[in-house]
């Protein structure tokens, strides 16, 4: 969504929390008005070691806390003018005739990435320091979420460590996704964690809410939907890309029509997957699609 | 294979003190462990960290036997010259540094220039080595597409014709190779030793 808004390559998307305030505002706003009960924060990449890499390491508090207030502006301009529901205040809106409107809330997620730092034997990161930069990256944030959902993991071990750090700087519910790769013996993180162990092991180490995102496709995410439904009674988020991208005059498309996400997107909700999001290739169409076939079904 | 550093080094030296040939050690003894990492990888029962640490270990054993391979020909017995980097623009390295790693594992001449490498670096590196092969790789969509604008300047140097190129990272594709006129993709560490091998023969 940035990028087709002029971001460019080389550029850390959450700089535009700060530099371009409006078009970020606008995309909240557009998703909002899509259907999107809940949506994600442009701080993904807001942590110390990403930022650093573009000599932004100072301004990490004040880009990721920016992320978050524009999105609370749009969750409650969006409340004022459809008569929804902003997740501050306490009671659902009444209408003119003073019969309560439905309570739909919409719903502020933290979103957080990985720092791209790895452990051994790949790296030399360690556990400790992962888990520190994320709760550095969450207290930071002087502003008021309803979630926080930590994904694109590759590493179970990277994903615990910002478990804990969310468990330990804020009281909010915490979703963990990890990106799993198919081979042929399963889904598996590129460091070898397997679907349902991790699942569950997540689980056991007090996630409130697992899932899978990037990398895999719609029709794919179903086959691993029905492994994660199969290794936890937690709720369920996937967010699988719109298919594979291909490169046309210098940008990314992807092929996927929303139509077809939808109706995937629909059958993961039938096999007990709780929540669908969209990650790369997405964009409000594609859940206003997802939206629309909820409320026909 | 099970990527014992130690152990590799340790079988190394007492290869070269048993007055072992040395290509031998290498072909039927490191190379078998390397490649067998390599399929155990496909074959989905090894990953980046079994991965990293078989190749680590090549790594390391080959340092002990540089020595004795330098003596014993003086003709260059690398399988060939490659210069490797992520694009311009583009911080990731892991994938890149595993592709470097695999691949001098496997006896190839590495340089590794890093991440946000400037498209007119991989140009000038490749014409000072001589490189026979030159690798990219990219994380982003919107980086990318440096990687046609270094063929097209290798191309601009005259180069293009002397060396071979593969890309690679999550977005690129054979289709996206072909598209920017690369000479092959691949898709992980493993398979582009197999392209380095089938493009340099």
């Amino acid at each position: 969504m940035l990028i087709a808004k002029g971001l460019r390559p080389g550029q850390p998307p959450e700089e535009w929390n700060r530099g371009r305030p409006l078009v970020v505002r606008e995309i909240y706003s557009s998703y909002l008005e899509a259907g999107s009960e809940v949506i994600s924060t442009n701080t993904f990449g807001g942590n110390r070691s990403r930022l650093r890499a573009y000599g932004l390491e100072a301004a990490a508090d004040e880009l990721n806390a920016a992320g978050v207030t524009l999105a609370r502006e749009a969750v409650s301009e969006f409340a004022s003018k459809f008569g929804g529901h902003d997740s501050t205040s306490k009671t659902p809106p009444r209408s003119s005739s003073g019969k309560q409107v439905s309570f739909r809330r919409r719903l502020i997620a933290v979103s957080l990435g990985p720092t791209g730092r790895f452990l051994p034997p790949v790296g030399d990161a360690t556990e400790q320091e992962i888990e520190d930069e994320i709760a550095a990256q969450i207290q930071g944030i002087k502003a008021e979420f309803d979630l926080i959902v930590i994904e694109t993991m590759y590493d179970l071990r990277e994903a615990l460590a910002a478990l804990a750090a969310a468990k330990g700087s804020a009281t909010v519910p915490v979703a963990v996704q990890l990106t799993f790769n198919k081979n042929p013996r399963g889904f598996f993180t590129i460091m070898g964690d397997e679907a349902a162990r991790a699942a569950k092991t997540l689980e056991d180490s007090g996630a409130d809410v697992v899932g899978a995102n990037c990398s895999i496709e719609s029709a794919e995410m179903i086959e691993l939907g029905r492994i994660l439904r199969g290794s936890t009674d937690l709720p369920i988020l996937c967010q699988p890309n719109a298919g594979k991208p291909r490169l046309e005059d210098g940008t990314a498309v992807y092929d996927q029509a929303p139509a077809a996400f939808a109706q995937d997107a629909l059958t993961l909700f039938e096999i007990g997957v709780n929540a669908v999001g969209g990650c790369c290739g997405t964009t409000p169409a594609f859940i206003h699609e997802v939206s629309t076939g909820l409320t026909k079904r | 294979m099970k990527g014992d550093r130690e152990k590799a080094i340790q079988l190394a030296r007492e290869g070269l003190s048993r007055g072992a040939d040395v290509f031998d050690v290498i072909e039927n003894g490191f190379s078998q462990g390397i490649r067998r990492a390599g399929e155990l990888w496909e074959s989905g029962e090894y990953f980046l960290p079994e991965l990293a640490f078989s190749a680590e270990t090549m790594k390391a054993a080959l340092e002990i036997l540089r020595p004795a391979l330098a003596a014993r020909s003086s003709k260059d017995r690398s399988k060939g010259i490659v210069v490797i980097g992520t694009i311009q623009g583009d911080i990731h390295d892991i994938g890149k540094t595993l592709v470097a790693t695999m691949l001098s594992a496997n006896g190839y001449r590495v340089t590794d220039l890093g991440s946000d490498v400037p498209y007119d670096r991989f140009v000038s590196e490749a014409k000072s080595l001589d490189a026979d092969l030159v690798c990219m790789s990219a994380l982003l969509t919107t980086t990318m597409i440096g990687h046609k604008e270094v063929i097209q300047r290798l191309r601009d140097a005259g180069l293009r014709d002397r060396v071979k190129v593969l890309v690679g990272g999550a977005p690129t594709s054979g289709a996206w190779a072909s598209e920017i006129g690369a000479d092959g993709y691949a898709e992980n560490a493993v398979e582009a030793v197999h392209m380095a091998e089938a493009l340099l023969s």
